[in-house]
This record gives structure tokens, C-alpha cells and sequence, in this order.
């Protein structure tokens, strides 16, 4: 099968599971009722149609940044985990909680300052490296100092329903995403794609080694700029939006491998489009478990993800995985 | 197209590794750079690429590689690093491409040329990672040519080949030559040297002891003082080829 119809399939298997995300919840709403006066078409445009929206976006963010993370670091464990975009912007988010803000717009300028600031620190520790094991280890610090910064905020909230707020964001959600939170995120999240996507070239060549990169016309600093601008913005905004999501950007390119090869830009697309997949199907499927309330997404990702992660490690270890 | 290095000089950290190299290399050419292990061969020519900050000149038709923007160096300069990576299981023919990537494009003679001057057509759609070290040494290479670059650069390229295969790779630095291209090799093996290079230039402690043709250069007494060891010579054809027999005593 060509490329193209691939890449075809996988943009089906989207719509379909965008769809799907519409009709199920706890009503069910057929198509029949779309479009129409019944009440439930009411329940699919202001809640649930921003909400599927926010998840397609929020995957395809993750998956792509999944993507570009492990081209640029030719490693197949990163992603975007490793730069500290996430625990900065949840940081960001949390301090603003326990201040007392209640508006959603608050949190999330909160935690894109919180994204924003940590990119910043990126870039300036890395500026004069060209190593991108100086890149792991300033974003694996940045992350452990947000989280323990965090952990401070919280063990000193004056009050426990602050505490409480903070660990229902914390634990990531699409529940109740209304249309001004989609306007808020998906801006930043759409430059944030396209940072990411004119990394492709660079990622290719990266794949010979930095020398031999740089042999072809690459600039690594130019490169590592849109790394981790585009990150921040598509991942910084996707948290401040929804709280941490994790395993996607780790999983989605290494399922998608297999099916589209291993050339770093190859997988860009199909990641993004993978990524909008697995979350809309996740978030379904949060919302049709039974019980009063809903897993939330963010944990459900992650019951789910390190499971199916180790499963295909033991395989990988079988079939000799490169 | 002449390559011009006035006065280089190369520093890693506040180790001087190359130091005031001055040399004029001709295109249509094979220059082998030798010398002992730590002489500053692959910082010269990883400098010659544009590739590592230097003071001095490196200049290509009189315009400075350094001061070259980065996609038109690469067109005119290829370079082949020793290590024969790919970090991904990347197929031949990805691979192979590129060498496209300053060019903007996917030329499809070019790339078709590449790699059958390279033998490695015949497995085109093999992943990198199926292939002997041999098979991965010829992919490199092609990736390279595929950039049809003026001035090519190689570190080592023998270093992982068996006899037959490192014969086959002089003998495909030779050809590019002969196509008028400049080919700069860093080699170790001093019997090959004689059979691959026009001209040498011999490095020791960053610096050039002697450069120039192979047959003048490169002789029983040069080798000697160069790497401390005693040499014997066999004649091949009208090529002389050293061997290292001796510590002398």
C-alpha cells in the first residue's frame, strides 16, 4: 500500500473516531438527532463538539512533538516529557489555582507563562551546546524542578479545596472544555505544528549524525530553536488547556513505525494524525466506562499506555527492534 | 575550484589540534592526508568542510567556506564522517537521498548514478540496518555522491572493510576524481596510500611536515620520521608500496 493511502486510512480512521466522540457519552446522541431541534444536538455542539475538538488538537500535538522529539534526539524513549515543557506549564497552572484564580483564562495564561519561562531556560542553557545530551539533561532538570516546585505549591495551599482543584488538573482532562478554552489553545497549538513540521529535513539528516548533519547544510541551532519553540507552544498550550497528558508522544511513533518506516520526517504526519486518534478513542472510552464520574484522561492514558509500552518492548526484544 | 587552507589553525577546548596550515589542493585529484593517531587529520579536514570553526582561510575559488552560506558549502562540499551511522532503520534508498537535501530536490539520475557507481542498487530497499559493514560504508558513500559535490571529504573510509571491499573503495575515490572532482581521504593504511593517492600531505602534531606528490613525499625516510617506525617498500607496477616492518631499536 502506497504512502499516500495509508496516510489516507489513518485521516478515516480520525473522522470516524471524531464522530464517534460526538454521538457517545453518557446520552447517546445517533446521528439522526444531529442537526436537527432535538436537545441533544445542543449537547454535541457546546460540549461535546469543542471537546473532541480539543482532543483531536491536544493528540495530534503530542504525537508530533512525540515525533520530532525522537528524531532530533535519535532516541526512541524521548518525549515531550524530556524538555520540561509539561511539569513548567502545569507549574504555571498550579501556582495560579492556588492563588486563587478561578477563571479558566487565568490558568491557562498561567501556564503558557509557565511553558514559555521553561523554553526560555531551555534555550538559554543549551545555546552554546551543539550536544543533545546537554538538551536531555537541562529538560530533565527543568521537568524535576517544575515537579518539585509543584509539590511545594501544593504543601503549602491554604486551603484543601485548593489542593483538591489542583490534583483534579493535575490528572488531565477534557471534561468540560467549552469553545473559549479551544480558542485559547488551539492558536498556539497550530504554530506550535508548524514550528515542529519545518524541522523535518534537519531530522532526516540528524539520523547520520550531527557531522554529517551538518555537512548537508543544517544548522543545528536553528533547528534546536524550533524544537523547542514549537514544543513549547503545541505541548505548552495542549497542558494549559487540558493538564497533564502523557504516553502519547512516546507511544504513537513507535506503533506508527512499523507502518510507515523509520525516516524521521515520514512519521511527522502520521504521528500527528495517530496521536488525534488515540485520544479521541481514549476520551471515548473515559466517558462510556460506567460509574457516576469519569477516569480521567490523563490516568486512563496512562493505565492503558505503560501496559501496551511493555507489551511491545517484550516484542520488540523478540523481533529485534532497531 | 581549487581548495586553499592559509595559515589554519584549529583549537578543541584550549587544545590547539591543527595548527598555521597552509595548503592548495587540485581538484581531479586524490589527496590522502596521513600521519600518526591524535596528528590533527580529521579536525583539518572536518575544518577544510566548514564544519569546525578555525583561524585562517579555507577558501573554495577564493570565496571562504566559512563565511559560505550552509546549503551552498554542502553543495560544493561533501564530507564523509568515519563513523557509518544511521540512527534509524532507515531503507537504502532514504538514505541515499539524502544527499539531495542541499539541492532541495529528489533527483532521480543523480541519485540513480550514486548508486550504481556504489553497487548498492541491487538492495535498494533493504533497511540500513540488514546490511554488512561493507554494504553500509557503500550506502554512505552514495549519499554523498548523490549531492554531486566538487570537493569530496573522507575520513577514514576503510577503516571497517576487508581487503576486497577497501580495494574497491580506492578504486571508487580514484573514479570520482577522474570525474574531475577533488577528493581529500584521511587514510591509516600506508600501503594503500600509494595505491590511492596523487598527492599526500603529511600531518604530525596539528601541523604539515611535507606535501606534495605521493611518489616524491612519501618515501622510506618521510614514513620513518613520520611515525617512528622502520619501512620496507614493494614494488607494484610503477608504484612503490610501504610497509611497516619495525620498532627500530
Amino acid at each position: 500500500m502506497s504512502r499516500g493511502a495509508k496516510i489516507l486510512l489513518l485521516t478515516l480512521l480520525v473522522a470516524l473516531l471524531f464522530a464517534g466522540s460526538l454521538m457517545c457519552g453518557k446520552a447517546w446522541v445517533p446521528l439522526s438527532a444531529w442537526g436537527s431541534d432535538d436537545p441533544r444536538w445542543w449537547i454535541v455542539l457546546e460540549l461535546r463538539l469543542p471537546r473532541a475538538v480539543l482532543g483531536a488538537a491536544l493528540g495530534a500535538s503530542l504525537g508530533l512533538s512525540g515525533a520530532v522529539l525522537q528524531g532530533y534526539l535519535r532516541n526512541p524513549l524521548a518525549d515531550p516529557g524530556v524538555v520540561g515543557v509539561s511539569s513548567a506549564a502545569a507549574l504555571g497552572a498550579v501556582a495560579a489555582i492556588i492563588a486563587g484564580s478561578a477563571s479558566g483564562g487565568a490558568v491557562f495564561a498561567a501556564a503558557i507563562l509557565g511553558a514559555a519561562a521553561a523554553m526560555a531556560l531551555l534555550a538559554a542553557l543549551t545555546w552554546r551546546s551543539d550536544s543533545t545530551v546537554t538538551f536531555v539533561l537541562a529538560g530533565t532538570v527543568l521537568a524535576s524542578l517544575g515537579g518539585a516546585l509543584t509539590a511545594f505549591l501544593i504543601s503549602i495551599a491554604p486551603n484543601p479545596y485548593a489542593v483538591a482543584e489542583v490534583m483534579d488538573w493535575l490528572m488531565g482532562a477534557l471534561t468540560d472544555r467549552s469553545w473559549p478554552d479551544v480558542a485559547r489553545a488551539l492558536p498556539a497549538m497550530a504554530a506550535g505544528g508548524l514550528l515542529l513540521a519545518l524541522t523535518a529535513p534537519a531530522l532526516d539528516a540528524l539520523a547520520l549524525g550531527e557531522p554529517a548533519a551538518r555537512s548537508l547544510g543544517i544548522r543545528p541551532g536553528r533547528v534546536r530553536l524550533l524544537v523547542v519553540a514549537g514544543t513549547g507552544l503545541a505541548v505548552g498550550a495542549g497542558v494549559a488547556a487540558t493538564g497533564v497528558i502523557g504516553f502519547v508522544g512516546l507511544v504513537v511513533p513507535h506503533l506508527l513505525r512499523p507502518v510507515f518506516g523509520h525516516r524521521p520526517a515520514a512519521l511527522l504526519l502520521p504521528s500527528a494524525l495517530g496521536g488525534g486518534a488515540l485520544l479521541l478513542a481514549a476520551d471515548s472510552l473515559v466517558r462510556l466506562a460506567p460509574g457516576a464520574g469519569e477516569v480521567r484522561l490523563g490516568v486512563a492514558m496512562a493505565m492503558i499506555g505503560a501496559p501496551f509500552f511493555l507489551m511491545l518492548l517484550l516484542g520488540s526484544r523478540r523481533t529485534g527492534w532497531r | 575550484m581549487a581548495l586553499t587552507l592559509d595559515r589554519v589553525t584549529v583549537c578543541r577546548g584550549r587544545h590547539v589540534v591543527v595548527e598555521d596550515v597552509s595548503l592548495a589542493l587540485m581538484p581531479g585529484r586524490v589527496t590522502v592526508i596521513l600521519g600518526p593517531n591524535g596528528a590533527g587529520k580529521s579536525s583539518l579536514l572536518q575544518a577544510m568542510a566548514g564544519l569546525l570553526t578555525h583561524q585562517g582561510d579555507v577558501t573554495l575559488d577564493g570565496v571562504a567556506v566559512a563565511t559560505m552560506p550552509a546549503r551552498e558549502r554542502a553543495r560544493r562540499i561533501g564530507y564523509l564522517p568515519q563513523d557509518a551511522i544511521v540512527h534509524w532503520d532507515m531503507r537504502v534508498d532514504e538514505v541515499v537521498t539524502l544527499g539531495r537535501l542541499p539541492h532541495g530536490d529528489r533527483d532521480p539520475d543523480a541519485i540513480g548514478i550514486a548508486m550504481a557507481a556504489t553497487g548498492v542498487a541491487g538492495f535498494a530497499d533493504r533497511p540500513v540496518g540488514a546490511l554488512s559493514g561493507g554494504e553500509r560504508s557503500r550506502v554512505l558513500l552514495a549519499r554523498v555522491l548523490a549531492g554531486t559535490p566538487q570537493w569530496m571529504l573522507v575520513d577514514e573510509p576503510l577503516a571497517s572493510l576487508d581487503p576486497a571491499h577497501a580495494l574497491d573503495m580506492l578504486g571508487r575515490l580514484r573514479g570520482i576524481a577522474a570525474g574531475g572532482a577533488g577528493v581529500v581521504v584521511v587514510l591509516h593504511d600506508l600501503p594503500q596510500v600509494a595505491l590511492a593517492a596523487d598527492d599526500v600531505v603529511l600531518m604530525k602534531e596539528g601541523q604539515v611536515v611535507a606535501a606534495g606528490p605521493c611518489e616524491t613525499v612519501l618515501t622510506i625516510e618521510s614514513a620513518a620520521q613520520l611515525y617512528g617506525v622502520d619501512f620496507a617498500d614493494i614494488k607494484v607496477g610503477d608504484r612503490r608500496l610501504l610497509v611497516p616492518v619495525q620498532r627500530p631499536s
